[in-house]
């Protein structure tokens, strides 16, 4: 039997939301067993901290300052290199299912492949040569509106559910700062949709249903991409009950001291305090008629909430695809490496969403590598199979992979000698071992995120 | 106010990619759309993902190589304006241009997108030409 590999990835996503990490609010115990089995990493920095950019990394292997995804409404050059195109030469059966999000949303005129291919509800766009080597793809985002599968589907089957989600643009067309819940926090909403229908649950079922399809001896590298915990924050209002908001406490970095959270955001750079105050947009994914400054402790709890129960329920969906593969007979062949793409302030700095601001709150990512039971040498330093290092590299020297063509502008050897030296130090400890592997903050990405004066947009 | 320009040299005479460019009914033949009817001073084009704009025609002006029309009774576009320009470089080098400003500013983005691939088809079908 050869080699089976689960890509999950969840979007906007803390390092501290998982029980593994010492989260204390979520229950993630399917993913606290894949970290105990696995290697924890607890230093993974992006290379961008918003969705496209370091989505596109993760796919291509590739810096931002190559591919060019500067930032989000950036597409991906179709012709960019693919981990999935990579596997796929070598036999691999290939998928996505969820958020993919390499090419732009908003996108009347069906100009990209991804809303192309849910528009015309098709999988695939060519089986001989598919879209960035992804023999099938269905796709989602955080709601029910646009082209993906996920909205058709909703729209085709409960279109009494597609006015539950939150609204994530106004009137003008920019992401809505429209409050909801007990609180009126931004970008929340009590959305009665239930939770069979909900996209968390959607992801993993068409997960199932592909890798259900696969012959029992096929090789194949599914990359299951949840679009949670990611705003608008609507989970199903039936497991809201999974965390009361009013029984959290307010996160550490969340300072209740109006003066004092006021003057560390001034003691930083000056775009802190002008998104704080409103004087400047700094990150066009964040509403921007929202002011930071108007941001509550209850809302920060409500918000909070919301985000750790779309936590659970990526839980819940990831132990039911890892039930389906051990029905398959799978499970001790199987690579899953978890993680996200950026994170989320959640309250830190008394800010919400994120931008240009390169702290752990968004730059500090849950990265888990489970690495294939039957590869016998994995607990004793040896990490001579695949590993797909995040937003960053991919490693290449498996014996069964040695075909792999070598990825175009992807220097791995550095990092390669660097992941071989933490494994074989954090292996030689029993049990759950967490690697130091401290990647690159990118300081440039500052400026590759961009952040223009609110001015600009002549509101 | 959402204000993108896109623009492109094109290796042949003005007076020849102007009289392509310049015809409201043939839209269809270069940008990427659907179908494009014209009644009058009246157009209108279904997009790919199946909406549908009406437009009015407010310029055609042969002399200038000028091409500028609205999009209206849209209950989402507060403001809409959309210019095409022919440009004579030399005898047999033009510069097409394409211009939009509009107000929600977010859907200047991809009619930006969409008037870039367009005038690559411009170019592509008339360049040597």
């Amino acid at each position: 039997m050869g080699r089976k590999i689960l890509f999950i990835t969840t979007d906007q996503q803390r390092y501290d939301a998982l029980g593994c990490n010492g989260g204390t609010i979520a229950r993630t115990p399917n993913i606290d067993a894949l970290s105990k089995a696995g290697i924890t990493f607890d230093r993974a920095h992006p290379q961008n901290v918003v969705c496209m950019p370091s989505r596109s990394t993760m796919i291509t292997g590739q810096h931002v300052s190559t591919h060019g995804v500067w930032m989000n409404g950036v597409p991906l050059p179709q012709d960019a290199p693919s981990i999935a195109g990579d596997l796929r030469a070598v036999g691999y059966s290939t998928a996505l299912i969820g958020k993919a999000h390499f090419e732009p949303l908003l996108d009347p005129f069906l100009r990209f492949t991804e809303n192309r291919l849910g528009n015309e509800r098709q999988t695939t766009d060519n089986p001989v040569d598919p879209h960035r080597g992804f023999d099938h793809m269905e796709l989602s985002t955080h709601g029910a509106v646009g082209q993906l599968h996920y909205s058709q589907w909703v729209r085709d089957n409960h279109p009494e559910a597609v006015a539950g989600f939150y609204r994530v643009l106004d009137n003008e067309l920019q992401v809505n700062a429209q409050g909801g819940g007990d609180t009126n926090a931004p970008q929340l909403k009590i959305n009665p949709i239930p939770t069979e229908w909900y996209h968390t649950h959607w992801v993993a079922q068409r997960t199932i249903n592909w890798l259900n399809s696969l012959p029992a001896d096929k090789d194949w590298f599914c990359w299951m991409s949840f679009p949670d915990p990611h705003h608008p924050w609507d989970p199903p209002a039936s497991e809201l009950h999974r965390v009361p908001w009013k029984d959290l406490d307010l996160p550490v970095g969340y300072n209740e001291d109006k003066s004092k959270r006021e003057k560390i955001l001034d003691d930083k750079l000056r775009h802190w305090r002008g998104w704080y105050d409103g004087t400047f947009v700094s990150n066009y994914e964040a509403p921007a008629h929202w002011v930071p400054a108007t941001l509550t402790a209850d809302q920060v709890r409500e918000v909070n909430a919301f985000t750790h129960v779309e936590n659970e329920l990526i839980d819940d969906a990831i132990g039911a695809v890892m039930s389906a593969i051990t029905a398959r007979g799978w499970q001790d062949d199987l690579d899953v490496l978890y993680t996200t793409d950026h994170g989320e302030f959640q309250g830190d700095f008394g800010l919400l969403f994120k931008g240009p601001y390169h702290v752990d709150s968004l730059m500090r990512l849950p990265l888990i590598w489970r690495p294939a039971p039957n590869t016998k040498t994995h607990r004793h330093g040896s990490v001579h199979q695949l590993v797909w290092f995040h937003s960053r590299q991919l490693l290449r020297t498996s014996p069964d992979l040695k075909n792999l063509r070598t990825p175009r502008q992807c220097g791995y050897r550095s990092m390669m000698l660097m992941l071989k030296n933490s494994a074989t130090n954090a292996c030689s400890q029993n049990g759950t071992v967490c690697c130091s592997a401290k990647l690159f903050i990118y300081a440039r990405s500052v400026v590759t995120t961009g952040f223009a004066p609110r001015h600009s947009t002549a509101r | 106010m959402g204000t993108v320009r896109r623009h492109a040299f094109v290796e042949c005479n003005a007076d020849k990619v102007w009289a392509f460019v310049g015809a409201p009914e043939r839209l269809h033949e270069w940008f990427p759309i659907t179908e494009c009817r014209v009644e009058g001073n009246k157009r209108w084009i279904t997009l790919a993902a199946g909406i549908v704009f009406e437009e009015d025609i407010v310029t055609l002006d042969h002399d200038l190589r000028r091409f500028q029309y609205k999009i209206v009774n849209n209950p989402l576009i507060k403001f809409h304006i959309g210019t095409v320009d022919v440009i004579p470089d030399t005898e047999n080098r033009c510069l097409v241009m394409y211009s939009t400003d509009m107000d929600p500013e977010v859907l200047a983005l991809p009619i930006g997108g969409a008037a870039g691939v367009g005038l690559a088809k411009v170019k592509e079908m008339f360049d040597g030409k």
